[in-house]
């Protein structure tokens, strides 16, 4: 139970300090397992997971600055809401939906865990493209007004996610002979120079707070009642959560911009997303904690991790002797089912962790940018060199910036520039792979169709949508 | 690169350089400024060169792979064999397909004894190919430590065949699910090329595991897993009836031949596969490549270096600890249940070993590049 605790703190710091994500907390970790009780490390290694996804709202929310990969999406209302002077109501909503999401996905992870193995292994790479295809429609909803601006920032993240070695062959792309290159433009770096470094300049230029009232309004409570209310959206963005979360490759980094499409496309009146509608925040909040459920199927059933964390997690099961295979369903099941029921308990004592000092730090939102900004680029700075610990990551981060500034100043969305980038290998290689192995034949599989259908949905009714829409507020 | 040193007693043996460096930069500038100059460990005696001193095993990959599992099953039953005091660490520098780690490591790195190395099989190959990022020389390193790690073809059972001469009459039919051509997957594609079998290379995938999901769903119909992950995933398929195995890679031995694998023994290897089908032992500049091959990705596949400049003291008392640490049954015990049953390897075979791989001739080094040009559209070598 202490180590749970010790794992639960780990957790919360790395996913408040930007840039720093679940891979970097579990190496942090890592190296106390060996020769641990198998029990107390997994409690270790679990309780961290659980909870980074719940802390790294803080800087979403406060500072428009994603925590880490899992809170985007939370940023694109989450943040006009602290901007409005709802903090708080928006923290609250968001732990809230956090731990329910979390416990919810524990919960679907436990009751699908025998079918998970076939459900896995009906997704083939015309599947997996079709999935991109999905995420990448989400592009529609978030465009607001002007949808074509919207698909042009997303194939522009696209061609910003092809620098690098191609999936299939060696071939390298953009590179210009950088050794830097040769591994494309890392995440954290993108997410942080295209959201953080632009807000910034510009709270800066208008010497602003970000809280543009002097006073907060709308506290804990009425967070809880945002949740209760909207308790459907919550259940259905945890399952959805889960779901995609089990998709081996994919999950992770898409699933908070797909639950923002649907509670936008589910919502009955549309006019305040991307402005501050508290429907933003809980959607994504209540899936990213789910997805963790999720993405453990693949690493506990296939060996094959489904995220950064994951990966690293895997690394430590082998460490303590547990290969991870079907033999998790049948000779280590009480180990997963210590990891399953380690993964609910640290969702709930991590919001309660965040949601207790949550009110005084809803304060910073109060405090003048220009007293914030030494802080928070040293801190950006330090979040984008961790990533590779190149020095090209600080050029990137600066040119990154630049671009996002000048998009935010020309009002282009910049949310469809990181879902296509994030998007961009994973369409390329499945997309690759079913034209190597099927030819044409590979448009014709059941699943493929179901999705298709599903994407044209999307991507009429968000273009539909659009004419609607008023103007997209500050993200 | 400087943060986190300073630090790692608090973090215990075996830490990772991936974690935020700022929450220590300022602890460390302290701890800097104390020590102005390390000292040299020449000076000090054999048994007493790292007491108290921090060694770093630099890891060209991301943490949770294979080589960062390795480095980090080692690590700290290595500590326990150096002299009182000596910690170590495992540092990652991930990056194009570990050249980025190895260039830094031989080209920035202090030859001072405090850095070790970690490569894997396709250290070699981009090495061996004459990929043109890469800035390391393997003559400049001292061989501490190799691990091998072999590899095991199958088949999924509705290809109705048992062995490789079967395999060798199916035709067409055979997909083969790989990551890219000149990573690990260059071994299976030369095997495959010279037995003379059909087989449509699909590249692209992320890892063995989602080759194995895409095995195991008809994507693709035969594939190879590393030893052993074949013993923990594949074995049960073949229990139940979903995989049959049909060869090994096998191993190169000390005079360039061939051998079974020590993890698969019952399996033939390629060179018994070549026999059954062609009824000849294999031979040519093919041949040759794919020895040279083997030798670089299955019997090094994991191997410890340190740089050719560093102190002769160093790299003694390194040799006599790690030749205790291979014979030691706390560390053997769970480094067989995590690798396999494979015997490690010190530097008088690794030599030899490297002879073989390295050693390639003209004709076969030209061969493989036609081979990979050809097939395979690489342009870069």
């Amino acid at each position: 139970m202490g180590l749970l605790f010790a794992g639960i703190g780990i957790g919360l710091l790395v996913g408040i300090l930007p840039g720093l994500s679940g891979t970097v907390g579990m190496s942090l970790v890592l190296p106390f397992v060996f020769g641990m009780d198998p029990g107390d490390a997994l409690a270790l290694l679990m309780g961290m997971v659980a909870v980074i996804h719940t802390a790294d709202t803080f800087p979403s929310v406060l500072l428009g600055v994603p925590g880490s990969s899992g809170s985007q999406a939370t940023i694109v209302d989450g943040y006009p809401m602290a901007r409005n002077g709802e903090a708080s109501r928006a923290l609250a909503a968001a732990f809230f939906s956090s731990m329910v999401g979390g416990i919810l996905g524990a919960l679907v992870l436990f009751l699908i865990l025998p079918v998970a193995r076939p459900l896995v292994l009906a997704l083939g790479s015309p599947e997996l493209f079709m999935l991109t295809l999905l995420g990448l429609a989400t592009v529609g909803v978030l465009s607001g007004t002007r949808p074509i601006l919207g698909i042009l920032a997303g194939l522009l993240g696209l061609l910003i996610g092809a620098v690098g070695a191609a999936p299939a062959v060696p071939h390298y792309r953009y590179t210009f002979d950088s050794l830097y290159l040769f591994d494309g433009v890392s995440l954290p770096v993108l997410a942080l120079g295209l959201f953080a470094l632009p807000e910034l300049l510009d709270l800066l230029i208008g010497k602003q707070r970000i809280a543009r009232g002097a006073v907060l309004v709308g506290g804990w409570l009425q967070g809880f009642r945002d949740v209760i209310q909207h308790r459907w959206l919550v259940a259905r963005c945890s399952i959805l959560g889960v779901v995609i979360g089990l998709v081996p490759g994919l999950g992770g980094s898409v699933v908070d911009w797909i639950s923002y499409g649907h509670a936008v496309q589910s919502a009955p009146d549309r006019e305040r997303f991307g402005k501050g509608d508290v429907r933003g925040v809980i959607g994504p909040e209540s899936s990213n904690n789910a997805k963790e459920g999720g993405t453990l199927v693949p690493t506990l059933l296939f060996g094959i991790p489904g995220s950064g964390t994951t990966a690293v997690l895997l690394g430590g099961l082998g460490i303590l002797g547990l290969q991870a295979g079907p033999a998790m369903l049948t000779t280590h099941l009480d180990a997963t089912l210590v990891i399953i029921w380690t993964l609910a308990i640290a969702n709930v004592f991590g919001t309660m962790a965040c949601l207790l000092p949550s009110r005084l730090i809803a304060r910073i939102s109060l405090v003048p940018a220009v007293r914030l900004a030494p802080f928070l680029i040293v801190v950006m700075l330090a979040g984008a060199y961790q990533s590779t610990r190149h020095w090209g990551d600080l050029f990137a981060f600066f040119a990154i910036g630049l671009l996002g500034w000048v998009m935010k100043q020309t009002g282009w969305p910049r949310p469809p520039l990181l879902i296509g980038f994030v998007l961009a290998a994973a369409s390329e290689r499945y997309l690759w792979i079913s034209w190597s192995r099927y030819g044409w034949s590979w448009l014709l599989h059941p699943g493929v169709v179901v999705l298709g259908v599903l994407t044209l949905i999307f991507l009429v009714g968000g273009i539909r949508m659009g004419g609607r829409l008023g103007k997209t507020g500050d993200v | 690169m400087t943060g986190p040193s300073a630090n790692s007693r608090s973090l215990g043996s075996a830490s990772t350089l991936r974690v935020p460096a700022w929450l220590w930069i300022g602890l460390s500038c302290l701890v800097v400024a104390g020590c102005a100059e390390a000292p040299d460990l020449g000076e000090r005696a054999v048994g007493e060169v790292y007491r108290g001193e921090l060694l770093r095993i630099m890891v060209p990959f991301g943490p949770g792979g294979g080589s960062d599992t390795w480095a980090r099953l080692i690590a700290p039953h290595l500590q326990r064999h150096l002299p009182e005091g000596a910690r170590i660490q495992v540092v990652n520098v991930p990056g194009a397909t570990s050249v980025a780690g190895a260039n830094e490591y031989a080209l920035r790195t202090r030859p001072d004894g405090r850095t070790i190395f970690v490569s894997a099989g396709s250290t070699f190959f981009v090495y061996l190919l004459g990929e043109p990022m890469v800035r390391y020389e393997f003559r400049d390193l001292e061989p501490l430590l190799a691990s091998p790690s072999g590899g095991v073809v199958f088949v999924r059972p509705d290809l109705g065949v048992s062995s490789p001469r079967e395999l060798s009459r199916v035709g067409e039919r055979l997909l083969y699910g790989g990551i890219s051509a000149t990573g690990n997957d260059l071994l299976p594609l030369l095997a495959f090329e010279i037995l003379g079998l059909e087989v449509t290379p699909i590249l692209g995938y992320t890892s063995k595991g989602a080759t194995r999901i895409a095995f195991q769903q008809g994507e693709t119909n035969i594939e190879y897993q590393t030893t052993p992950a074949y013993l923990t995933n594949v074995v049960p398929l073949v229990e139940a009836g979903e995989a049959v195995p049909l060869f090994s890679f096998g191993m190169v031995d000390g005079q360039g031949q061939v051998i079974p694998d020590p993890a698969a023994p019952d399996l033939p290897t390629v060179a018994d596969a070549y026999r059954a089908i062609h009824g000849r032992a294999p031979s040519g500049a093919a041949w040759e490549a794919y020895v040279a091959v083997l030798a670089a990705g299955v019997t090094m596949q994991k191997v410890l270096w340190i740089r050719q400049e560093a102190p002769a003291s160093a790299v003694a008392e390194l040799r006599e600890a790690i030749a205790d640490l291979i014979e030691d049954p706390a560390f053997l015990e769970p480094a067989r249940r995590q690798l396999g049953d494979y015997p490690f390897l010190l530097a008088d075979e690794i030599d030899e070993a490297l002879r073989a791989g390295v050693g390639m001739s003209p004709e076969a080094l030209e061969w493989l590049k036609d081979f990979l040009r050809e097939r395979f559209q690489v342009d870069r070598i």
